[in-house]
């Protein structure tokens, strides 16, 4: 039983070290269109663009209702504030 | 005398707190997935440009950098106008008509400026299917356009409804988030497409 885990976790680092050392084999380029490097640079900066923002966009929204919640707090806070 | 034990309601839960309302929460997750279709359609406009090797390509015009740089400049005051006009809606909401008008003319010229725009660069070659620069224009220039006259659309029904008195704030801040969004693209547009 333990020599089965063992056996398949060395196969797991196997594949993951194989996925790691061989980017080339999965190489794909999604600009082959144009083998210029202001098109490589363009593609990286609109992927890096594009991933942030969903993230930047939802961080906003929540740090913006964690801004308004505070302010509601410090309101209910005061004397003679609603229960 | 028997003791009756009389059972005790269980204790009301505290109220819940509202920090935002349906009409704009909704309407922030729409602008969140549009923002997401114009940065694809912005990237996908970014590779090609960056491709070619002529930006027009041959025989295709140049796009009109002054005169629809005045076109953003009245957007951007629409914009501008309609936050006072919400911050006025705040505290007195009879007084806001004036600022949500004018905020809305301006949003219809710039609509309009477009369209005479279009129709001179159809003429001057620039079409659909002309080249890829015509393509990704009409598109992306064209998805905001829908955008613009959708906004204007509810703005005016806004306006009506608080000509009647009868304009709610949730709604109106809805509608405010949703064209501070076609405001704030535009210049992102003007900036790709346009420079």
């Amino acid at each position: 039983m333990n020599g089965m885990r063992r056996l398949r976790h060395t196969l797991q680092l196997v594949l993951f070290a194989g996925l790691l050392l061989s980017p080339q084999w999965a190489h794909a380029c999604a600009v082959c269109f144009s083998a210029k490097e202001g098109t490589r640079t363009a593609f990286l900066v609109t992927t890096v663009a594009l991933s942030l923002l969903p993230l930047g966009a939802i961080g906003g929204v929540i740090y913006w209702l964690r801004k308004k919640a505070k302010e509601l707090d410090a309101l209910d806070a005061q004397p003679g504030a609603r229960t | 005398m028997n003791d009756v034990a009389i059972p005790v309601a269980p204790p009301l839960p505290a109220a819940r707190r509202r920090l935002i309302s349906n009409e704009v929460l909704g309407m922030l997750i729409f602008t969140l997935t549009e923002a997401m279709l114009f940065s694809g359609f912005i990237s996908a406009f970014m590779i090609v440009k960056s491709g070619a090797t002529m930006w027009p390509p041959p025989g295709q015009p140049r796009l009109p950098l002054e005169a629809t740089a005045i076109n953003t400049t009245a957007l951007l005051i629409s914009g501008v106008l309609m936050f006072l006009a919400h911050r006025r809606f705040k505290v007195e909401p009879a007084r806001a008509k004036g600022l949500m008008l004018a905020s809305i003319l301006l949003g219809a010229f710039f609509v309009v400026f477009q369209g005479i725009e279009w129709v001179a660069l159809i003429q001057e070659g620039l079409t659909l299917t002309s080249s890829t620069h015509g393509s990704f224009f009409y598109l992306l220039v064209g998805a905001h356009a829908l955008h613009a006259v959708i906004a204007l659309g509810f703005f005016g029904r806004c306006y009506l409804q608080l000509r009647a008195d009868r304009l709610r704030p949730e709604v109106f801040g809805a509608v405010q988030v949703f064209w501070y969004f076609v405001v704030g693209l535009w210049p992102i547009i003007y900036l790709r497409v346009y420079l």
